[in-house]
């Protein structure tokens, strides 16, 4: 398809811009958009939204500049004391995770046996070689591992809910 | 987690935060002045929504002070701005949060009722209206900046985020749409009057 149908339809639009009435182009081209009907065509539709574009323009309920620039600034403020605010919450969310870690921790090594935790385990089904490897580790070393473990499973959440929260 | 309190907001009310924006306010003021009342015809008339159209003025403008992105040429910060405006039409067009059907029944703030000239003017409008309301998003944004606004194809391309070269085919298109659905034959009649 062609995408110009009248060689002098880029003259007419510049016209009807500058003019933004036909009887105000010059005469030549007004008898030209009377015998071209892709020229009349694009007139009319020109003309119909220069029309439009006047009103919608005239009548722009548009607020002062000021009141924008307040607006703006106010909301850009109230962003960045909200990102100012965020690390304060992930950082506490860690510390929650970390608490609870070493309660885990701790738990697992005032407990007299693990024996019993490692049979509540395996009642879940876990392999039996992997509670044996467990039963060979020092106290302290379970301790730690318990509490890494807590840590590394709560932190994620903890950062996610303190991000989402906001 | 903890909010920001309304004494910090009143604080930072006071500019002792400073936030980084696009421009300085005088500068500000000035494109402001010279593009709002056209940005807010655009927005009007792509949204068939006044009071979407004043919402998302604000959110363009927000949107442009906030871009980390220099542009030192005014007619390259008014197609940028332009750029923003559409994304933002397109986006709550997705969200059907706009409804193009309500194009054809915004009414011209301030048009008083009067003579048979007037009338017959606000009718053709009425009708321009309903047939844009029928054309597809990209149809209406191009032959609003190309016809209504006088955008060079360039500053179409820049807008919407086309290539200069396609502008001219689609635009052609767009335009034999728009004149079907007017049902213009050719030029003659009560469309001579103005």
């Amino acid at each position: 398809m062609r995408s110009v149908e009248c060689p002098r339809e880029d003259e007419l639009l510049a016209a009807l811009q500058r003019t933004r009435e036909l009887e105000a182009c010059p005469a030549e081209l007004q008898e030209h958009v009377a015998a071209c009907a892709s020229c009349a065509s694009l007139a009319d539709v020109v003309l119909r939204l220069l029309d439009e574009h006047h009103v919608a323009t005239a009548h722009a309920p548009v607020p002062s500049a000021g009141t924008v620039w307040f607006r703006a600034q106010m909301r850009a403020r109230h962003e960045a004391a909200q990102a100012a605010a965020r690390p304060i919450g992930i950082v506490q969310a860690i510390g929650i995770a970390c608490a609870v870690g070493l309660l885990a921790g701790g738990i697992t090594l005032l407990s007299t046996s693990v024996g019993p935790w490692l049979d509540w385990f395996g009642d879940l089904g876990l392999p039996s070689i992997e509670l044996a490897s467990l039963e060979g580790l020092a106290p302290a070393t379970l301790t730690v591992l318990v509490a890494a473990t807590m840590v590394v499973i709560l932190a994620p959440v903890a950062i996610y809910l303190s991000s989402s929260s906001e | 987690m903890r909010d920001v309190t309304v004494r910090e907001l009143e604080r930072l009310a006071t500019a002792e935060a400073d936030v980084a924006l696009a421009m300085d306010e005088d500068a500000f003021r000035a494109f402001y002045d010279r593009t709002a009342r056209s940005l807010w015809a655009y927005l009007s008339r792509m949204t068939g929504n006044p009071h979407v159209a004043d919402d998302l003025l604000q959110e363009t403008y927000y949107r442009f002070l906030r871009a980390e992105v220099r542009l030192d040429e005014e007619a390259h910060r008014r197609n940028y701005l332009f750029r923003i405006a559409t994304n933002l039409v397109r986006d709550g067009y997705r969200r059907s949060q706009t409804d193009p059907q309500a194009f054809a029944h915004t009414h011209g703030v301030g048009e008083l009722p009067g003579d048979a000239t007037m009338a017959a003017r606000a009718e053709r409008r009425a009708d321009v209206r309903s047939a844009m309301a029928q054309l597809k998003p990209r149809e209406r944004e191009l032959l609003w900046l190309a016809y209504a606004q006088g955008s060079t194809h360039q500053e179409i391309g820049e807008a919407l985020g086309l290539k200069t070269g396609s502008i001219k085919p689609l635009l052609f298109r767009a335009r034999k749409r728009l004149a079907a659905l007017l049902g213009t034959a050719g030029y003659g009649g009560d469309n001579a009057k103005r």
